[in-house]
């Protein structure tokens, strides 16, 4: 990979994230109502309110000179050069440079910890699911490629191309039906993470639990999932079974199977991997309504909660979160591809 | 010749080519049966009474296919009612993508330079985004009405077009009828609307089949997440109701088996048809999936472009 290719995509990942971070600040000031009267009862004084918003910046003006009035956007271009910095702008830039993300307005506990309770439920359920998918995918994908045409792809791409449109949170809601309820054969538990009430001695004893609680949600997931790298793995292996190094392989006389596994498999597998990382966010988002169906307390219940409840500093912290990972993740694909294909490496 | 008849005559290579898709044809088999359904169905069915009815949380039966809801409202009549509300939601939303994704990457791609390079700098940003939760903020931020989900889903949707459009407008830059147009003196408003519009309009058609069916996608999830609007019963809102109200444990399969069944048939539909759409207009893919190129590539394209 060349330096130059490696500066490229680190600024344009760096420019992204700042975007980010004004989009951000933008999106939240938009908001419709005073955020100092949802975080106060109703009967506190006037003064109490001042303080109050004293105290969460809101006094300042958005920008320099642009404050924000009940009529709406005042521009005070005489303000301009004393709020250059005491703006909420500058503030806000502050508080993220020093991971000060504001504190739930629901639970008495700042946003960073809220998150913090959230995030390990959603990586183990999303590591498994991608796990499982990719596993059957590439499996199926091989297959289905090899032989195209035949039996075997037909009967797995199909209803791969129609889980393509299911919706992940109904997928969960029939999984959920039929094995967690006694409508159907109620094998997993269908609730949560752990049993609840259950005590354990240590962290190792809730495995078990948690593994029984894990197995629907992360299916439910990785059935959605592995469509997507099974139809993306059979058409680079099609493509690939097209190029002149098969033919050279194959004149040489390698088995078929040495073909398959020596020159096919691993040239096609490097769209399937940088997938991966290129559907993060969909996954991300397609754990939030598998999260929602099944109880499961990640990331994804707690942007429905926080959605519900209007608590809009941890939706803003989970935004942040998540879109910034989201670009990562677009930076390891784009650096994976040209570590492993060396003709991107410009 | 005059341009209805180049349309039709347009129209009648695009239908030839379409006809030999079976997955098209497959998809245009049930998307038709929808189509009716959201048309007519509702006016069929009647209204659904909004106060509900004491025939609360019954089981299907003759009277009512799905069974009633918590309220005693008809199931069945809901599911046609939502029939309509979310084909027509994908549709609305996707059109509105259409026009902004067009007009970007038309301009964008055409007149090229420093507009390109911002254009292409903001689509880029909101392509990388993930869809789903920017879709949430936004709509929480809007307040829930079925105008608002419509324009959620337009602003989170758009630069995927945008980008294809751009690329597309690239090339067709570089053809020599451009330049013969601009050579008698044509302006680049002009050579947009009159020369690039009518050149990339298949693949807008195409990708605007496929955004129909990541819009109705996006509504119901958003819909199922409570963020979608209350008053109106869409497929999603519906499966919200019967995931809150217990159907899950409580066995009331028929309360959301039909909406789940629905937004996969209509999704899968448009897919199909959008996918049909693409192999006609990139003959590379039409020859690889067939094995074969069957005719040239450049016949294929000038048949349904009109170059």
């Amino acid at each position: 990979m060349s330096r130059d290719y490696l500066a490229r995509k680190l600024a344009q990942a760096a420019l992204t994230i700042v975007a980010i971070a004004i989009l951000n600040f933008l999106l939240f000031r938009l908001i419709p109502g005073d955020p100092v009267r949802s975080l106060l009862p109703r009967n506190v004084s006037t003064q109490q309110k001042q303080e109050l918003r004293e105290r969460l910046g809101l006094d300042q003006p958005l920008l320099p000179g642009l404050y924000q009035t009940p009529q709406g956007l005042r521009l005070k271009v005489e303000q301009i050069p004393d709020t250059l910095v005491e703006n909420q702008f500058v503030t806000y830039l502050g508080n993220l440079a020093s991971l000060e993300l504001g504190r739930s307005f629901f639970e008495r506990k700042a946003v960073l910890d809220v998150i913090a309770d959230r995030f390990w439920p959603t990586v183990i359920l999303v590591i498994s699911a991608e796990a499982l998918a990719l596993l059957l995918g590439i499996l199926i994908g091989i297959r289905a490629g090899w032989k195209r045409g035949g039996p075997f792809d037909i009967l797995t791409i199909n209803p791969a191309l129609v889980l393509y449109a299911v919706p992940l949170f109904w997928l969960a809601m029939l999984l959920l039906f039929f094995l967690a309820t006694p409508n159907g054969i109620p094998v997993f538990p269908s609730q949560q993470m752990t049993t609840p009430g259950r005590q354990f001695a240590g962290p190792l004893e809730a495995i078990p639990d948690v593994l029984a609680h894990l197995v629907l949600p992360a299916f439910s997931l990785a059935l959605g999932l592995f469509a997507g790298y099974a139809l993306i793995m059979r058409s680079s292996i099609i493509d690939v079974l097209g190029e002149d190094y098969i033919t050279t392989a194959r004149a040489k006389g390698l088995r078929e199977n040495d073909v398959l596994r020596r020159h096919a498999i691993p040239n096609a597998l490097l769209p399937t991997v940088t997938l991966v990382a290129l559907t993060f966010g969909y996954v991300l988002g397609g754990a939030i309504g598998v999260e929602q169906v099944f109880s499961w307390p990640g990331m994804g219940t707690l942007i429905v909660r926080s959605v519900t409840q209007k608590d809009f500093p941890v939706l803003q912290g989970l935004f942040l979160l998540i879109t910034i990972s989201v670009v990562l993740a677009n930076l390891v694909a784009n650096l994976l591809y040209a570590v492993l294909d060396p003709r991107v490496r410009r | 010749m005059n341009l209805l008849s180049s349309w039709r005559r347009r129209a009648a290579g695009f239908w030839r080519l379409f006809r030999r898709s079976r997955q098209g044809l497959v998809g245009l088999g049930i998307l038709s049966v929808f189509i009716l359904v959201a048309l007519v169905g509702p006016e069929l069915v009647g209204r659904v009474d909004r106060a509900g009815t004491f025939d609360q949380m019954l089981d299907p039966s003759g009277g009512h296919i799905f069974g009633t809801d918590r309220a005693g409202r008809d199931l069945f009549k809901v599911w046609v009612h939502g029939t309509r509300i979310s084909i027509a939601v994908g549709i609305i939303a996707s059109l509105i993508t259409m026009v902004i994704g067009a007009a970007v990457g038309i301009v964008s791609g055409f007149i090229g330079g420093r507009v390109d390079t911002a254009l292409t700098a903001l689509s880029n940003f909101f392509y990388v985004l993930p869809t789903l939760v920017l879709a949430i903020v936004l709509a929480t931020i809007l307040g829930p009405s079925l105008l608002n989900v419509i324009m959620v889903i337009a602003i989170t949707s758009w630069p995927g077009t945008a980008l294809i459009i751009r690329s597309q407008t690239l090339s067709i830059k570089e053809r020599m009828f451009v330049d013969r147009a601009r050579a008698y003196g044509a302006g680049n408003v002009r050579l947009m609307t009159r020369h690039v519009l009518p050149n990339v309009f298949g693949l807008i058609l195409a990708n605007t089949t496929l955004t129909i069916a990541a819009a109705i996608f996006l509504e119901t999830t958003l819909s199922f997440l409570g963020v979608g609007d209350k008053n109106t019963f869409s497929w999603g809102r519906v499966l919200e109701e019967s995931f809150a109200a217990g159907a899950l444990t409580l066995g009331k399969w028929a309360w959301f088996v039909p909406p789940g069944l629905g937004v996969v048939l209509v999704v899968l539909a448009f897919t199909l048809v959008g996918g049909a759409f693409d192999e006609i207009l990139d003959p590379r893919l039409r020859a690889r999936e067939a094995g074969r190129a069957e005719e040239p590539p450049e016949a294929v394209a000038g048949a349904v472009v009109g170059t």
